[in-house]
């Protein structure tokens, strides 16, 4: 049976897609170095790279291919500011939870918030790996927590 | 096969679209070309089902709207998806009979709001993102927490 590996890379929205029949990291890794450069391979919302004897659950995989290991992540809210490194596999949707947390923001009470990249309008999809929105060597990112437009007119 | 149904076709075979699918955000469902019908999986677990006419794709963004297969017309009131007022500005039923989201995305609802490039930039479409960038919005619309369920 195969397996489909899905792989986002550091400064970059593009996805790979690709079948294999069986998990060989160490050639993967190898395979993507030469394709984007030298990098470590991160699993999908962990801290660490992989390890070739990682244990997967069984579906797909979710990977990122980096050269920065860490991304110096600000998010900047009604006039406060979260500041963490995270891991470049991390996705937008667990820093907006956490985000979110450490800036006392309620669920309950609040509208939908958007992660907003600073100096833009854009605001990418929750899927997104923080890493992939990161240009190396900068290995950072500054959002703004934006409400959710209430479409009018 | 006409010119916008290939572009299309090739579309729905990228990493981008697969990449939801195996997050089972969402689904495709079926094909009658232009018209396309996709499952949204919205965060209680319903799926909702999306029916998109892409003549044009991808130069022309599509448009469309929820869709009961069962009767191939737009949900019941009671099968209609309710939220908080950012979520009913655009699943708004009343907005050309339920056919159309009102959101600049769609092709219809874009028609005549001339100053929404400017009010919405990030929700403007972009034919080099593609049809991940519609059903993307509508997932997350549909896994906010302006989403209430259903009425009935």
């Amino acid at each position: 049976m195969s397996i489909d590996i899905f792989i986002k890379r550091g400064g970059c929205l593009d996805v790979v897609h690709r079948k294999v029949n069986k998990l060989d990291f160490k050639k993967l890794k190898q395979e993507l170095d030469t394709e984007f450069g030298p990098g470590e391979l991160f699993v999908e919302d962990q801290d660490d790279p992989v390890t070739h004897d990682h244990q997967f659950k069984p579906g797909s995989i979710f990977l990122h291919h980096s050269c920065c290991k860490r991304i110096d992540l600000i998010v900047r809210y009604a006039g406060k500011t979260y500041e963490h490194r995270f891991a470049p596999s991390v996705t937008l949707k667990k820093v907006k939870r956490r985000a979110e947390k450490k800036l006392n923001i309620d669920p309950a009470d609040s509208v939908e918030l958007s992660l907003q990249i600073a100096d833009s309008s854009d605001r990418p999809d929750e899927a997104t790996h923080v890493g992939s929105l990161a240009n190396p060597p900068t290995c950072s990112v500054i959002f703004d927590l934006v409400p959710s437009d209430r479409i009018n007119g | 096969m006409t010119p916008d149904q290939a572009i299309w076709e090739r579309d729905i075979g990228a990493a981008s679209f697969l990449e939801g699918v195996a997050r089972n955000r969402w689904s495709i469902v079926s094909l009658d070309w232009p018209f396309a019908l996709f499952g949204i999986t919205a965060r209680d677990g319903r799926i909702f089902y999306l029916r998109l006419n892409f003549a044009g794709y991808p130069a022309a963004p599509p448009t469309g709207g929820l869709w009961d297969p069962e009767t191939e017309t737009v949900p019941a009131l009671n099968q209609w998806p309710t939220g908080d007022a950012v979520f009913v500005s655009v699943f708004n039923r009343g907005w050309q009979n339920g056919l159309a989201l009102y959101m600049p995305l769609d092709r219809v609802s874009l028609n005549g709001h001339h100053d929404w490039p400017t009010q919405y930039p990030h929700l403007m479409w972009q034919p080099d993102r593609g049809l991940v960038q519609y059903i993307s919005e509508v997932h997350r619309l549909l896994n906010a927490r302006g989403y209430h369920g259903i009425t009935g």
